[in-house]
Formats: C-alpha cells, structure tokens, sequence
C-alpha cells in the first residue's frame, strides 16, 4: 500500500506548489485578506464554542472539540465524533460548551448524523448572533476561513483555499487547503462574508483538510430531534448508507477488464481509487502483477471502530522457469491471506471472524476459497465480510483475487461476492 | 524341599542382597549377631525371627515371630504383634524403615519376555550403519525442504540445512546414551542413532501427505488433528525405541505412549490457554499444494454461497429482532 500515500505525498506537494504560486502572484492583495481575517475572528467569536464531552466520574473533560451557533433558538453544529463519547454513552459522559469568555454551560444532544459526522446539540445562548449557512458552491481556489480551537490552544482563525468536492469518495466532502488541527473538529469553515459554507471535519496531512458541506447540516437542522434510541438510530443509518452504496453496485455484472490469462472485475464505482504494480524479485522466483481498487472513505463510529471499508485485489502469479509446482503453490500460500481490514480492534465492538473455505468450480475451472465474516456487537445486522480465492488448476500460474467490506449487510455481502466470482474467468 | 529367599525392597526383579535358607532360623535386627543385620535406627537389636515348621502333608511351613514391639513391624501393610504369624510366598515385610520381601525357591516366575532382534541389544551392533541412515535422513530432510518448498539458493545453505538436522538426531540419540549407560551401563548408542534416525524418516514422509490432506478437505481443524497425531505418534514410537534401548522399564510401550500424550497434551493445551479468546484477524487453513495433490471435488458458487449465507446466519448476535 506505499503507492496511495506516495500520491497523497504528490498531490500535496503540487498543492504548496499552488499555493504558493498564488500568494507570490496576490502578495498585494495579502494584507487585505490578513485584515479580513481580523477582522471576521473579532466579529465572529462570540457564536464559536469549544465543545466538551465530561466523563462524570471525574468530572473532568473527555474529548474536546469545537462547534458554532446556528439559531437564535441556541442551536450548536458540530461533528458526531466530537460528542460520540456521550452518544454511545449517555450515562457516563454529559455535553459541555465553553464561550468566548471562558464561561461554561451544560448543553444536550438534538440530533446527529453519522455519515456525515454531523451533530447539533442544544444550548441556553438564545442570542441574535448566529452563523448563517451558505451551502452554494465556492470557485475552486477562494479564500475560506477556519475557525476552532486546537489542541485546547485557545480559539484560533486559520485561511485558506477552497478546492472543490473530492473526486473520488462515496461522500462529497470539499477539499480545503489549509491546516486544521484535532481539536479544530466541529469549527465552522466561512466564506468572505462570513457565512457557514462547511464543518471542520479531518485532515490528509499537510495542508490538506477536509470540510463537511453545509448543505447536510442544512438537511439535519430541518429534521425532527432524535428520541433516545441512539444506537438503533446508528444502526439504521449505516444500513441504509451501504445500501445507497452498494445496491446500485450489485444491480448488475461488474464490468470487466482483462489481468493475465483472466477477466476481472474492472473499476467498478467512480467512489473508488484503482492502483496497479507489478513485482519481479529474484528472491520470490516468480512475476506479481498486482491490481486492487478501494475506497477511502470511513464512518467514524468510536475511536477504535470506524466502518465503510471496501476493496478488491487482484494477484497474477506466474512462476519463474525454474521452480517447481510445490515451490510455487508453497510460494502463494503466502499470497493466500486475508486483507487486514484494520477497522476494529476491541472484542468490544465486533465478534470474531467465523470462515468458511471450499473448492468451487467457476467455468469449469477450480478455485479454492474462503470466506470469513465478523459481526457487529451493537449493530448485528452489520457485518465485516472478507473474501478470498486462488486458482488451483495450473502447475504454474495462479490468480490471487480478494474482496471485502466493512459495515456491509449478510445480504449485500453475499452478493458482492457472487458478482466477484461470476466476474472472474480464466479466458481460454 | 524349598528354600526361604528373602530380598531387600519391593520388586521382583531386585534380586540383591539376598538371604537364602534351607530350613534354619533367620533373624533380623540391627545387632550384629543376626543373620541379616539392617543398619536402619528404628530396628530393634533383635527385631524378629523367621523359622520354619512341618506342618500336615509333609509341607514345611514358614513363620514370623516379632521379638521387639517398639516399632510395629508391617506384614503385607498390616501390623502384626508379638505373635506367630505365618508367612507365605511373595509377602512383603517393613521392619522400621527397611523393606523386605519373602519368597519361596519354587515360586513361578513370570515367563520370559522374548527379545525382538537379539542383534539389536547387543553391544557389537556398530555405529556405521546408524551413522549411515542418519546422514540420508539428514539430506533428506533438507532436500525435501528445497523441493518441496523454495528453491535451492546455495549449496552452502543446503550444507547447513544439513548438518543442523544430522545435529538435532545426533544429540537426541547421545542424551538417550548417557541415559542408557546411566540406568543399563550400556550406551547403545548406535542403536538410538539409528531409531531416532527411521522414526525421522517416517515423519518426514508422512509430512507431505498430512499437507495435502489438509488442502483437500480445507479444513484447519483437520490439519491440527494432523499434526498433533502425527506428533503424539511419532512422538511415542520413537520414546519406545529409545526407553527400551536405555532403561529397564517394563511396560516402555504404555511408557512411552503416556510421555508422549502428556508432553503433546501439555504443549496443546498451552497453545489453546495462550490463544487470545478475541482476535482481529480471521483464523482459516492457508495450505496450497499442487494442482496434481487435489483430490477434493468442487461445489458450485450457489452452493457455497448458500452454506456462508447459513454460517452468518448462525452468529449469536444476528438474531432476528422481537418486534
């Protein structure tokens, strides 16, 4: 996996590049963008907060982030895993808000939105002062503001460029090039004039940061408040949001490409990233032409539990001239092994994988596989599903094909993986 | 007429120090004036004495007297007081500290064990041979290593293969040596050399066969069960020929069977206490062998999918909801 954070590494250096060439090109106009973020910190801090989530035991803060006031009905917006803790939580953790002038009131939650980490908790400051959202698109390249408060630092104001929607995601979420920090979470992202147009949600790594756009928080503000059943209302969101994924996705035939001597699955969503390389090293005595797509696109759950994993991978072997047919299927066994789908760690959130392995016949060709699934412990109709299979009918070539996805209903998965197979055939 | 044979300790086969009589008085005790003289503080100077009497057809009976009662003295674990007692073949004494067991001259010994291969237990069997399987054994398991699995990089890396599997048999055989001059004072060292070679052998061929079986029924439960009989058996077979080449034991069979089941049994149940009851990643059976080693028969797609529908459906959280 270097080649995704090679041009992760690329594409910010070709930002800087932007970046700078801009403010060389604009220096006279750089006071005046300097001022006017002056002067918007001193208009405006008065409606951004630093959100707190106390753990009642001892009494002292769990997570901090930030948020903003959208009403005069003392709405605030921040991100769903700002206040996740408390979500899950209830009894343990209560909300908290601290003003500009350092002064601490108890907040509770409204509602929220998982999938686009969204959340609007509910405040006494029933004031004139609010930020109005204004969710009509920018130009690529406009100056945009940040505000939040990192690292628990003090509340701050940061500039920076807006650039668009990412291209390649399962969700739209704009492409701000500027530095937000953890903490920054929650914040609300500005235009010129001082309206919303995102959310302060996560960062790439240098100067790239992503916003949520404001037109979602629009769409939650107009929902009814939530009734306590927090959970089930998680449950029923990431259900319906793989669905919206991947129903579309399994309505027909994947479409094919051709890797080796077989047809494969080609790029099958414009949501996702495809990357290929080849590996010939005299040390494995045999040629790996390698081609995998995945999406990068997560749901934050709780810390250590994030969902919306998806990829497939595929491995043409060919063995070297002189290695034998128990050297090289002795070889591949190292290629035989399961994506880490590295989404969950604690006995907490999922149960262990349970697998099934079998040799299937696909167009009179054999195929060992194995499947293996895990399941969600707050949310049983959710499941991790891994699939693996390699071809096990040539003395030295062989096809190494995986699929998997987290988050992903029993009946979404087990088409997902009857599509993966109709789609692999051996083509003579 | 039978004689009275009296030996020290417990066991049949213990045959020294020995007291025999043709008919007259034995007596046992710490002074010197005895016939058998136990230098043990909780006998007394005259402890008992053990005689023989006519008794009806012509028999010639045996009896114990206990002469000192400081110390109960034990016959057949039972305390016997200062009394005649009659005493028979095979009974067993405990005066003090000290055991004692009594037989009569015609009492039936159990029959002889015959000795399979007398050539093997003989201190001529030389170490050529022994030495000359080991060597195969050895180049064979290295060779196995790089046909079977990677490639041949150098002949240095074959020699060292070689040689650290030549070790491995060598000094197993040797420890079972010194245990043999130890118990037997009899290395037969060319003996262990050579079993503990064959016993090799026979696992390094069954190896391949217990991989592939694993492959054909895709089951890692299978393959566990593979290797650990393959283990236990081999395991034993091989404890049987070396106890038997270096101790006394009398059952080195049911010895070596249990040795090996408790040291397996040991090893297993460590692994399974070990093991983490949560696990990120999936646990399945990785094994791939050639094309031409598959026996096992395809099912269709559907079907597959049909029984993973099923286990999914199987786990204990994906209950369908009460209404």
């Amino acid at each position: 996996m270097s080649n995704p954070s090679k041009l992760v590494s690329t594409r910010s250096i070709i930002l800087w590049f932007i970046g700078t060439s801009f403010a060389l090109f604009t220096s006279p106009s750089l006071f005046a963008e300097t001022s006017n973020a002056k002067s918007l910190f001193s208009e405006l801090k008065q409606t951004v907060y630093q959100i707190r989530v106390i753990d009642q035991g001892s009494g002292d803060k769990y997570t901090i982030g930030s948020g903003f006031l959208i009403s005069d009905q003392g709405h605030i917006a921040t991100n769903f895993h700002v206040v996740s803790s408390y979500i899950h939580d209830p009894e343990k953790f209560r909300l908290e808000y601290v003003r500009n002038d350092g002064s601490i009131a108890s907040a509770s939650l409204i509602n929220f939105d998982i999938i686009r980490d969204l959340a609007v908790i509910q405040s006494a400051d029933k004031q004139s002062q609010f930020l109005t959202i204004n969710p009509t698109p920018l130009d690529k390249g406009d100056r945009i503001y940040s505000m939040g408060n990192p690292h628990d630092l003090g509340m701050t104001i940061i500039e920076g460029n807006y650039n668009g929607l990412l291209q390649a995601s399962r969700y739209q979420k704009i492409l701000f090039s500027g530095s937000l920090n953890s903490g920054m979470s929650g914040g609300p992202a500005i235009n010129q004039d001082g309206e919303v147009i995102g959310i302060n949600v996560s960062t790439g790594g240098d100067q790239i940061s992503f916003l949520v756009p404001a037109i979602y928080l629009k769409q939650l503000i107009s929902q009814p408040p939530l009734t306590n059943d927090y959970q089930a209302h998680i449950e029923q969101a990431l259900l319906d949001d793989q669905d919206q994924f991947y129903q579309p996705l399994l309505a027909a035939p994947f479409p094919t490409s051709t890797l080796g001597e077989l047809t494969i699955a080609s790029k099958i969503s414009d949501a996702l990233k495809c990357w290929g390389h080849s590996t010939e090293e005299d040390e494995t005595r045999y040629q790996g032409f390698h081609q995998h797509c995945r999406s990068e696109d997560e749901t934050y759950i709780e810390s250590d539990f994030f969902v919306g994993d998806f990829f497939y991978d595929y491995e043409w072997i060919k063995a070297e001239e002189d290695l034998n047919s128990f050297q090289f299927y002795s070889a591949i066994e190292e290629r035989f092994t399961h994506h880490d789908l590295d989404n969950a760690y604690y006995e907490g959130s999922v149960s262990n994988f349970k697998c099934q392995s079998d040799f299937i016949e696909i167009d009179q060709r054999s195929w060992k596989v194995s499947s293996c699934f895990r399941n969600y412990l707050d949310y049983p109709e959710l499941f991790d599903a891994l699939h693996l299979m390699v071809s096990v009918d040539h003395p030295e070539k062989a096809m190494v094909a995986k699929i998997g996805a987290s988050g992903i209903s029993q009946k979404n998965a087990i088409v997902l993986i009857k599509r993966f197979m109709e789609s692999l055939t051996w083509n003579n | 007429m039978e004689q009275l044979i009296i030996q020290s300790g417990h066991k049949n086969d213990h045959i020294s120090p020995l007291f025999r009589s043709d008919g007259e008085d034995i007596t046992i005790g710490r002074a010197f004036t005895n016939h058998i003289v136990l230098s043990d503080q909780y006998v007394a100077g005259h402890q008992a004495r053990i005689f023989s009497q006519p008794s009806e057809a012509d028999q010639q009976s045996w009896f114990i007297e206990v002469l000192d009662d400081t110390n109960s003295v034990l016959l057949n674990g039972t305390p016997i007081k200062k009394q005649i007692t009659p005493l028979h073949s095979k009974d067993r004494l405990v005066l003090g500290r000290t055991s004692l067991s009594v037989f009569s001259s015609d009492h039936q010994v159990e029959p002889t064990k015959i000795l399979q291969r007398r050539n093997l237990h003989q201190d001529s069997f030389g170490w050529l041979m022994p030495m000359f399987i080991m060597s195969m054994v050895a180049l064979l398991s290295a060779s196995s290593e790089y046909a079977l699995v990677q490639p041949l990089e150098s002949w240095v890396d074959f020699t060292k293969e070689t040689l650290l599997g030549a070790a491995v048999i060598l000094i197993w055989a040797s420890i079972w040596a010194v245990i043999g001059r130890i118990f037997r004072h009899q290395s037969h060292f060319g003996q262990q050399l050579q079993y503990t070679s064959l016993v090799m052998l026979g696992i390094l061929i069954i190896d391949p066969f217990a991989y592939i079986l694993e492959f054909n029924s895709n089951s890692l439960l299978l393959g566990y069960a593979i290797s650990y009989t393959v283990a236990f058996v081999g395991l034993a077979v091989l404890l049987n020929y070396n106890l038997s080449f270096a101790t006394n034991i009398h059952r080195t069979q049911l010895m070596a069977t249990l040795i090996s089941g408790v040291l397996i049994g040991v090893y297993g149940a460590n692994h399974a206490y070990n093991a983490d009851e949560f696990s990120p990643n999936p646990v399945y059976s990785q094994i791939l062998t050639p094309p031409a080693t598959k026996f096992a028969g395809d099912s269709t797609p559907d079907a597959y999918l049909q029984s993973l529908s099923g286990m999914v459906d199987e786990f204990d959280n994906h209950l369908p909801k009460s209404p």
